[in-house]
């Protein structure tokens, strides 16, 4: 065993000492202290009460050999110290001896709590990570079925407007073939009336149902054209007339134009606007005037509609262009698709709409609307023209449609106009009756169910057909009217059938024999 | 009535609320601030059994994940286990059969208890109902929450009745 010098041995027994604090406890047999050396203070024992520690050691001894010694490198004791604790069993007195283990314990203390809560983040860490990646792919999930639903729920409201227009066209058809007919019964004629209003009210209704059905489709585009801003009056007026009329207010539709060329927009979309604030202005006008005027100078389209209606409170003023708003105006409820469809749309064209309106006095919206350059958009849109210049070899028009309705008001129709009208209502028979029929016009609708009106119409062609093709269909976009000029059609119509517009047409063709 | 006392060692991973549990058993405190423990710290309590005063001595080791020395050492003459895993960490149960598989060299036939704690987390927990029901087949096992006191005092009752029944 070495041996130190004894200057040495006395040096470290003192530094050992002072750094350890050892504190050392003789106890009897009872558990009394018999004697006790050391700082008990720097335990926190004042006074040499140290009945904590015995208590502690007398614990910690459950389970062991009283007879053997122990020794416990790192126990936490009261105060916040850690010491180390041995049992030295011996005669006449069992001894403890306590050291302080708080110098080096500090430093590990320290060092494992940071590691363990470095751990601790870091697990929490993963878990976010693990738990976004969760909620990544359940959003995308979600994101899928909202999608369906949307698409189903497009698909569904396209399908029912497209469905809406064939009816339509036969219940304003027969109303206006009705109209001679009824003399001066005004009875007769409020019921007529209240037909048409009310068809008005659902082609507008099945139009905004499209738009609503499209907007923010991809395939929802403005199909520009030139087009005639007289036109374009005329037909609203005549659309919006019943309802005006059953009102008994005064509408008058205005167009004006300093440019020397025709405006260049879409037109199918100009007259859902201008429908649609007729017929709110009209519905919240108990008395007085409805106006519409549209001014063309060459660059942009003023729009502007006005009327002695009920008005609408500022507050309310925001309101009306939300989609399915009901309420924001007092009196009879649209379906409260109007406005916003009409916001809509001109926000897609690019334009600008602005709303003035004091209660009790009246509304005016403006509407301006930018033209797109032409040749900014690309070569102007070939199609079948509405009003195409024909002559016919002679007055046999034959009608293609399954819907026996539509078939039979043309027939009707044409027949009033001098023609010769037969009706297919099976379409498997359309160039077989073609060619026995020989006509010089063919009617055709484009959805027949087991084939198409424009697969009919190619097939004519493909057969050396000379005579003029009309297509009509309820789907009213430039792809369908395209698609029969491909075909070989000579003009298209959009449904639900405007009849006063298709006879006095008819009237302008002129058989050549 | 007489009186015994009883030596019972806690050991789990780090941060598995051990001492949390021991807090919530001896003195009905909870801390939310987590406080590594180093070395050992020893409480104990007294409670009834039926007729029987048990003081049990619980030693609440340092968080480990497999047994050191220095544990080994704080465990000799323990008469009862506890495990502790932490519900939300499945990593933290695996750890406890580990220590609970390595303690069995020393404490051959010790009564053990399991306790999967933090139950008031119970919307963060990894470890599945159907873990709980396997663990059930081998060990008693109990769902504890040091934070709200759930399942605390019957896990330590449970304990200390399996080492009475061993030592009778």
């Amino acid at each position: 065993m070495n041996r130190y010098p004894p200057k040495v041995a006395a040096a470290l027994q003192r530094n050992l000492i002072d750094r350890a604090h050892p504190l050392v406890l003789s106890v009897d047999a009872d558990g009394q202290v018999r004697e006790l050396q050391g700082d008990a203070a720097h335990y926190g024992h004042v006074d040499g009460d140290v009945r904590a520690l015995l208590r502690l050691v007398d614990d910690m001894l459950v389970g062991a050999d009283r007879q053997s010694p122990c020794y416990w490198p790192l126990v936490a004791i009261a105060h916040g110290h850690h010491v180390a604790l041995q049992w030295i069993p011996d005669q006449p007195f069992d001894h403890i001896v306590i050291t302080d283990s708080d110098v080096c314990n500090a430093e590990l203390t320290e060092r494992q709590q940071a590691a363990n809560e470095l751990a601790l983040s870091s697990m929490e860490k993963s878990r976010t990570i693990r738990e976004l990646k969760k909620a990544r792919i359940e959003l995308e999930q979600r994101s899928r079925v909202l999608t369906e639903t949307q698409l189903f729920q497009r698909r569904l409201i396209d399908t029912l407007a497209h469905d809406l227009r064939t009816p339509l066209t036969s219940i304003s058809g027969y109303a206006a073939l009705l109209e001679p007919y009824l003399k001066d019964d005004m009875a007769l004629h409020r019921a007529l009336g209240a037909i048409q209003r009310n068809a008005v009210y659902l082609k507008s209704l099945a139009e905004n149902l499209l738009e609503l059905a499209r907007h923010g489709h991809p395939e929802t585009h403005i199909q520009r054209h030139p087009f005639a801003l007289d036109d374009l009056a005329r037909d609203v007026e005549t659309i919006v007339r019943p309802m005006a009329d059953g009102k008994g207010l005064a509408l008058t539709v205005r167009a004006s134009s300093s440019a020397q060329r025709s405006p260049f927009y879409d037109q199918l979309k100009l007259q859902q606007i201008l429908i649609n604030l007729l017929s709110n202005a009209v519905r919240y006008t108990p008395t007085g005037r409805v106006e519409a005027n549209l001014d063309w100078d060459g660059k942009t389209l003023s729009l502007v509609v006005s009327d002695t209606g009920i008005g609408i409170a500022a507050e309310y003023q925001k309101r009306v262009f939300e989609p399915l708003n009901r309420g924001a105006q007092q009196g009879r409820e649209g379906a409260g698709l109007g406005l916003s469809i009409v916001q809509q749309l001109v926000e897609s064209m690019g334009g600008t709409l602005h709303l003035q309106s004091v209660v009790g006095v009246g509304t005016r919206i403006e509407v301006r609307l930018p033209e797109e350059a032409p040749e900014m958009i690309g070569p102007p849109i070939v199609r079948p023209s509405d009003e195409p210049d024909l002559t016919l070899h002679n007055r046999r028009v034959l009608i293609i449609d399954d819907d026996v309705d539509i078939c039979e008001l043309l027939v009707w129709s044409l027949r009033d106009a001098g023609y010769e009208p037969e009706m297919l209502s099976d379409p498997s028979l359309a160039e077989a009756r073609v060619a026995s029929f020989d006509p010089a016009l063919v009617v055709i609708d484009v959805d027949l169910g087991a084939r198409s009106g424009l697969a009919i119409t190619q097939e004519l062609r493909l057969r050396r057909f000379a005579g003029a093709i009309i297509v009509f269909s309820g789907a009213s976009d430039t792809l369908t009217r395209q698609s029969a000029e491909q075909a070989g059609a000579n003009a298209f119509l959009p449904k639900p059938l405007d009849l006063r517009r298709f006879l006095s047409w008819m009237q302008k063709l002129r058989p050549s024999k | 009535m007489a009186e015994m006392a009883r030596k019972i060692c806690l050991l789990g991973d780090f941060a598995v609320g051990k001492s949390s549990l021991v807090a919530r058993f001896v003195r009905n405190t909870f801390a939310d601030k987590y406080l590594t423990t180093v070395g050992v710290k020893v409480d104990s309590k007294r409670i009834e059994l039926a007729q029987l005063a048990v003081k049990l001595v619980v030693w609440d080791l340092a968080g480990k994940s497999e047994l050191d020395s220095m544990n080994r050492s704080y465990i000799r003459g323990a008469q009862g286990l506890m495990l502790v895993a932490d519900g939300t960490r499945e990593a933290s149960l695996r750890a406890a059969l580990y220590l609970w598989m390595q303690s069995q060299k020393h404490l051959p036939g010790v009564p053990v208890v399991m306790l999967v704690n933090k139950l008031d987390l119970i919307d963060r927990w990894e470890v599945s109902a159907s873990d709980i029901l396997r663990l059930q087949q081998s060990l008693p096992t109990w769902r504890t929450s040091a934070m709200d006191g759930q399942g605390v005092d019957e896990a330590f009752a449970e304990l200390a009745r399996r080492i009475m029944e061993v030592s009778a």
